[in-house]
């Protein structure tokens, strides 16, 4: 929905943001409504978390987030991102089929539709600074770094610290204040 | 009491203790506005600085939804006990998180302001955005309350208090002391002031304490005082002076009264023994005064006719209207044709009877009134006298002329016998000088120069008598005169080598003739009565006043003093014919002609030395 583009935002009053809301809430449901708010984190995540200079080829290669198998986000995600910049980088999103396509990327969304291939994927991109993310509920125990968990209504986060340290990314502390940290011993 | 009206130390006191109060006081309250401003703007800058620290920790909860997060964090401003207020919006403007976590919904504003913090309602709030880099995620707001800024002021208010009351104690001391200074010369001087004012006593001094101003003032003040006792010493002399004045002058009053009454008491001796009647009559002619004389002359007592009319007592009826009308004439215009002169008029006596009296009215003012006092004289006696003199007179007139025509006749026809006497005489001599003897020719010499002499008398007599018959007057150039005078008397002046002169002589009228006779007869007696030295004349004449003055000076034998009158007196001769020729008649006529001609004759002289003959001529005889 072209009215919740952050730019948009920006310019229009609370106000009528508040009406137009309540518009939206009754008329979407809460499968979209859900991964529009997915998208947003996924946005956010480029503010908390910190990618080493090495993770660019140069200082204005774009930022990627590459959705892999099915996009749930619909064009929501790109309309999130679209004009926005991390420490100078335009982000942008691909999308991959199958690992195989998996190109540079700093975050990698895998869709519910690879879960089978989860483990293909991760271990393809272990040591990598790429930061995994997926709704999976196996996903952190396959070595997934942050899952999004649907509770009440509610969309809570998961991180795996021990597969996030592997990586030199370095996790806002806020970021983890907020979620529930998991430091399992790497099963693979 | 009013401030003018306290004493000068509370004054002072009360000035110092004023003024160091309020300095105290504005110091106080610029520094406590001062400290109360900058701690508002601390307290706003801690406020703002919790409010960053907290906008940075609360960005993940807003940026992930977590308002759970985002209530504990702001659970920790527990810290801040003056912190009422908190909560959280998110980029869309709703309420995020709060803090109080149980404070009602309603109770955070639901609009969000401009950012920044400001005192408002008591308290200061602000709204702070919450954002990561350019990413705006939501908004944070803080309420305050005012406590700690409060509590500060109201310890500024007490230190204040505090520093005012001390300042104002240590004022009143160290002005008790410090006043004194001033004071205490003041009311030293005051005090003096006081004393002197009291007592009346300038010869006390104020003290001097100091060279200041104070100290200048109490040497005015004592200099005054040197000039109030010189002053009031020289006042004190100026009285004394004033009293001895004062008897002086009323010595002197009493002096002029005496001498005023004794010259009343002379006025009232004259007014009482006076020998003509005083009468002093007001404009209104009632008398005043009237004398013993005016009770003799007019028969009226003083105690009659005092008070009344004079003009129904003495003034003849035919007279009283112009008696009436001369006063009346006299009171508007101030003039009378009786004033201040003598008049003779007639006067009515008690018996009702006319006299002759003589009057004169001297009007004179005293105290703006006109008071006349008139003198009377009975001149009836001096009428009948003057009646007589005047018949006399006449008689003496007409008796004079008969003489002189008697005389004139007399010598005229006495000419012809004594012409025919020495005709015979001479005759006798000439036929018979040789036949008759040297007696007989002597005697005829004697009788013809007797008849001479007889001749030469009788011409004179005629001479003398003929002044007395007066020509017509006319100019005379007395200039011309005297030199056909000279011609005249040519053989004599030569004989006696006399030297005549004269300067310029005013032109005179008179009668020819006898002028001319005049200056003969006077030149001729001085070349006759020559002394040792050859004859000097000198003939001067002026016009002084309304006479001609001439004189005649010769350096002859000069004039006894005692014959001075003598010598103008007919016949009289002071010499014998054989000394000096002559009849004695030369300057009877001389007196004769002068006198003609309404002048005077008379000489001075020193004997041996000279005569000068005077004579005027009246200038205009008319």
């Amino acid at each position: 929905m072209p009215l919740f583009r952050a730019s948009l935002l920006k310019c229009v009053c609370g106000l009528a943001l508040l009406v137009l809301d309540i518009c939206m809430a009754t008329a979407q449901t809460p499968a979209v409504r859900e991964y529009q708010i997915k998208a947003v984190f996924l946005f956010n995540f480029t503010q908390f978390v910190e990618w080493p200079a090495s993770s660019f080829p140069t200082d204005h290669s774009p930022f990627v987030i590459g959705i892999i198998g099915k996009d749930p986000f619909g064009s929501y995600l790109k309309e999130v991102v679209s004009g926005e910049k991390t420490n100078g980088h335009p982000i942008v999103v691909e999308h991959y089929a199958n690992s195989t396509e998996i190109g540079l990327c700093h975050i990698l969304f895998i869709s519910v539709s690879e879960e089978k291939n989860l483990g293909q994927i991760i271990a393809k991109l272990k040591g990598q600074n790429v930061l995994l993310v997926s709704d999976s509920p196996d996903f952190l125990n396959q070595g997934g770094m942050i899952r999004f968990l649907t509770k009440n209504n509610r969309i809570q986060l998961q991180i795996n610290l021990s597969t996030a340290k592997m990586t030199n990314l370095m996790i806002s502390s806020k970021l983890l204040k907020l979620a529930d940290t998991i430091s399992s011993p790497q099963s693979q | 009491m009013r401030l003018a009206d306290t004493p000068i130390q509370k004054k002072l006191m009360r000035i110092i203790i004023l003024i160091s109060g309020i300095v105290a006081l504005v110091i106080c309250t610029t520094f406590c506005a001062f400290e109360f401003y900058t701690f508002r703007q601390n307290t706003i800058e801690k406020l703002s600085t919790l409010g960053k620290i907290i906008s940075t920790n609360s960005t993940a909860a807003l940026a992930f939804d977590n308002s759970k997060d985002g209530n504990e964090i702001l659970a920790a401003l527990k810290a801040e006990p003056h912190i009422v207020m908190a909560c959280l919006y998110d980029d869309e403007g709703r309420l995020f998180s709060k803090y109080p976590a149980n404070l009602n919904n309603n109770s955070f504003p639901k609009k969000q302001a401009s950012a920044g913090y400001y005192f408002k309602e008591w308290s200061i709030q602000g709204f702070q955005p919450v954002g990561i880099g350019n990413r705006h995620l939501g908004t944070l707001y803080l309420k305050s309350d005012l406590g700690q800024v409060y509590y500060r002021f109201k310890l500024y208010i007490f230190v204040t208090l505090i520093v005012i009351s001390l300042s104002l104690l240590l004022a009143a001391i160290l002005s008790g002391i410090l006043q004194k200074s001033i004071s205490i010369p003041i009311l030293t001087l005051a005090q003096t002031a006081k004393a002197i004012s009291l007592k009346g006593d300038y010869s006390v001094r104020a003290i001097k304490l100091g060279d200041d101003e104070l100290g200048l003032l109490t040497d005015a003040f004592n200099q005054m005082l040197i000039q109030i006792q010189q002053q009031n010493q020289v006042l004190s002399e100026f009285n004394k002076n004033l009293e001895q004045k004062v008897l002086e002058r009323t010595d002197e009053l009493e002096m002029l009264n005496k001498d005023l009454q004794e010259s009343e008491q002379q006025i009232q001796t004259i007014f009482d023994s006076a020998p003509d009647a005083v009468i002093v009559i007001d404009m209104d002619s009632t008398v005043v005064k009237w004398n013993p004389k005016a009770e003799i002359f007019f028969g009226w007592k003083a105690q009659e006719i005092i008070g009344k009319h004079l003009y129904d007592f003495i003034i003849p009826p035919s007279q009283r209207d112009a008696y009436r009308t001369g006063i009346r004439h006299f009171l508007t215009t101030g003039e009378g044709s009786l004033l201040n002169k003598t008049v003779e008029l007639d006067a009515l006596n008690r018996e009702g009877k006319l006299f002759n009296a003589s009057l004169s009215i001297s009007p004179t003012l005293i105290k703006g009134k006109y008071l006349f006092i008139g003198f009377v004289r009975d001149i009836t006696e001096i009428k009948k006298a003057e009646t007589e003199l005047k018949q006399k007179s006449i008689e003496l007139v007409r008796s004079n002329g008969e003489l002189e025509q008697f005389a004139y006749v007399a010598s005229h026809d006495l000419q012809e016998p004594l012409r025919m006497i020495t005709s015979y005489v001479q005759l006798l001599s000439h036929r018979y000088k040789d036949k008759l003897d040297q007696d007989a020719n002597d005697f005829i010499a004697f009788a013809v120069d007797g008849s001479n002499r007889m001749r030469v008398l009788i011409n004179d007599l005629l001479q003398y008598s003929r002044a007395n018959t007066v020509k017509p007057f006319e100019w005379i150039d007395v200039d011309k005169m005297l030199t056909d005078i000279l011609k005249t008397l040519e053989v004599s002046i030569k004989e006696s080598k006399a030297g005549i002169s004269w300067g310029k002589l005013p032109e005179i009228y008179g009668d020819k003739i006898l002028i001319g006779q005049l200056f003969q007869n006077l030149i001729g007696n001085s070349i006759k009565f020559v002394g040792t030295e050859k004859p000097e004349i000198l003939i001067s004449g002026k016009k002084v006043n309304n006479e001609y003055l001439f004189s005649v000076k010769d350096n002859g034998i000069g004039i006894k003093n005692e014959y001075l009158d003598k010598i103008f007196v007919i016949f009289k001769r002071l010499h014998n014919t054989e000394e000096y020729p002559g009849t004695g008649i030369g300057l009877a006529i001389c007196k004769k002609i002068v006198e003609r001609h309404g002048g005077t004759i008379w000489v001075e002289s020193e004997l041996g030395k000279g005569s000068t003959f005077y004579f005027t001529l009246m200038a205009n005889p008319g």
